[in-house]
């Protein structure tokens, strides 16, 4: 296990940003910290990379005591967090040979390792070009090379894919898989849910510093979402007409083509396929509905009030 | 890799990259000194050649130089660990250096090495350079205004350092940077200045002269007595008075046995509190 933490909680002034927040993260996984804006995100990342002081609950990282050894937590750890501040006036190549010494890398080997990385963020050609200089994305590639450069175990990324473009997205979602498989561990945060389901293992939801959900992508749509299929079927009215037979929710036409169900019981998909297949409907496709922002928007509902504008003073939304 | 050692390499690549900056302050330093060395040149000629004397150390001359070498110490070495220190905190590119394994120590222990380098550098510049004539025509010696001003920088940097660790102290004792190491650092080098024997006096007479001629009287012989020799008594409390009897001692200036006794041990205490009491800071301090 990487990351162990157990009843953390930070209270600032006016704001309680964690409140018994525990978790686990094992080698080997994307672990993916959701929520909206003042969740407690980046408290969460502060306090379990030894910067900011909780004032309960323990927590070890990379076999490390937070609270006894906050500096030395840092050794095993490569950190990203949103709102970097590069120096503006160092040329990308002196820029990322700093940080390399800082990872210890020493002498030619810090230069080696900072054109190492120029290249896995396809940015070689800016070795010489001043960061200030450089565009939004090429800044944010320039503070992923220098995360990935770290000798770490667990990268703590917080936003690590904003102002990049596409190609570069699925690049680096490469690049942290395989850095995933050799046995370390990411601990993610993103305001863009869709596309970490393509790299997340594991997710919590965070809001007002309490984890109010944990699970996988499956687990959380499977306990929060209700089941529903989307259908790619040869005749539309005679399949809404089978369909009407099986016990549903909803049932309704999704475009050319499609219908889409949604089942009283995920144990009910086979029962669908089933009656098409007798009527002599031809079943093209079939697939599960439901995003991760269906399961956020689900917690909305469920009384999180994520999304829920602010209480009028002295009374209730 | 042993701890301490790890921590010297992650001081070092701070230091290295501060020294690495910008040239301009450099161009400035050396035009500057290039300018008042050529406006000096004739004079110290014109001394020099027609009736060549061996310089010769007395209380008065020591105190001139050394008070010189004394205010470009506290500027350069202020203000380089202002831009370094302070710098990187107000625009947040401290943010990116502790994300690595560095505690509260590293940090200040490299803006204060890096800072004492570059105001060796900007010192040696500004105090000779000017001066260059006075040294190539032998008119003064190279070496004891060498020691003149690595004295005062050496003093200038204690003053500094103690300021700055006891920031540390106050920031673990409140649990918040009530004071930043630049705010105390830079306070502190100003109090070593003021409480010298000679800026300590001229403050003291002002003060007697302007009480005196309120109530309609003239100064006395005991006043000014009594002004000096509370200026000496509280001038134990600056580096640079320690500073000014060890090089008096060396040039052979009877001034008897440095007082000591309050600038060391006050410095060694906070120094060595401030350090074990910053490694347990938390970095978020650094965060504005």
């Amino acid at each position: 296990m990487l990351v162990q933490a157990a009843g953390l909680v930070k209270q600032y002034p006016r704001v309680r940003a964690l409140d018994q927040v525990s978790l686990e993260i094992r080698e080997g996984e994307v672990f993916g910290l959701f929520g909206p804006n003042g969740a407690g995100k980046t408290t969460c990342l502060r306090v379990l990379s030894g910067l900011t002081e909780p004032d309960a609950g323990t927590a070890t990282v990379c076999g490390v005591d937070v609270r006894a050894r906050p500096n030395e937590v840092r050794r095993n750890l490569g950190i990203l967090f949103d709102l970097p501040f590069p120096y503006e006036d160092m040329a990308l190549g002196q820029y990322l040979t700093f940080f390399a010494r800082m990872s210890a890398h020493r002498g030619a080997a810090a230069r080696e390792r900072a054109s190492w990385a120029m290249n896995l963020l396809g940015i070689p050609h800016h070795v010489h070009s001043r960061i200030g200089k450089l565009s939004m994305g090429e800044r944010q590639r320039a503070e992923l090379a220098r995360v990935l450069m770290a000798p770490a175990q667990l990268l703590l990324l917080d936003e690590p894919f904003s102002n990049v473009d596409v190609d570069m997205r699925i690049g680096l979602r490469s690049v942290l898989r395989e850095w995933v498989s050799r046995g370390g561990a990411i601990l993610f945060t993103s305001h863009n849910l869709l596309e970490s389901e393509a790299i997340v293992d594991r997710y919590a939801f965070i809001h007002l510093g309490r984890i109010v959900a944990v699970g996988t992508a499956r687990e959380l749509k499977e306990t929060l979402l209700a089941p529903a299929l989307q259908l790619e079927v040869s005749d539309v009215e005679r399949a809404m007409a089978v369909l009407e037979t099986v016990p549903h929710q909803t049932l309704g036409r999704g475009g050319p083509g499609l219908v889409h169900i949604g089942l009283l019981a995920r144990g009910d998909a086979p029962k669908v396929a089933k009656a098409l297949v007798e009527a002599g409907v031809d079943l093209l496709e079939m697939r599960s509905v439901g995003t991760m922002e269906d399961v956020y928007a689900r917690l909305t509902r469920a009384g999180y009030g994520f999304l829920a504008p602010p209480s009028p003073p002295g009374g209730t939304a | 890799m042993t701890d301490w050692r790890a921590r010297l390499l992650l001081i070092a690549a701070i230091v290295r990259k501060d020294l690495r900056r910008s040239l301009w302050p450099w161009i400035s330093a050396i035009v500057t000194a290039t300018i008042l060395g050529f406006l000096l040149a004739p004079a110290a000629f014109a001394i020099a050649l027609p009736r060549p004397t061996a310089f010769v150390w007395f209380d008065s001359t020591l105190r001139a130089f050394y008070a010189i070498a004394a205010l470009l110490a506290t500027i350069t070495l202020g203000l380089t660990f202002y831009a370094g220190y302070s710098g990187e905190v107000t625009k947040g590119t401290i943010r990116s250096i502790i994300l690595y394994p560095v505690d509260a120590n590293d940090v200040l222990i490299a803006k204060l090495l890096s800072s004492l380098v570059l105001s060796l550098g900007f010192s040696l510049i500004l105090f000779f350079g000017p001066m260059a004539a006075f040294f190539v025509s032998g008119l003064y010696p190279f070496g004891p205004f060498l020691a003149v001003l690595l004295m005062a920088v050496l003093m200038a940097f204690l003053a500094l350092a103690t300021g700055a660790f006891l920031a540390h102290v106050l920031a673990r004792s409140l649990r918040r940077m009530v004071v930043s190491p630049t705010g105390l650092g830079l306070l502190f080098m100003v109090f070593a200045i003021l409480l010298t024997e000679t800026v300590a006096t001229q403050i003291g007479l002002q003060i007697i002269t302007m009480g005196a001629q309120s109530q309609g009287r003239i100064l006395t012989q005991q006043d000014f007595l009594s002004v000096v020799a509370t200026a000496r008594a509280i001038s134990v409390l600056s580096p640079y008075h320690l500073g000014a009897q060890l090089l008096a001692g060396a040039f052979g200036i009877p001034t008897g046995f440095p007082d000591v006794y309050v600038v060391v041990p006050v410095a060694v205490l906070v120094l060595l509190g401030g350090y074990l009491l910053g490694r347990k800071l938390y970095l978020d301090l650094l965060i504005q």
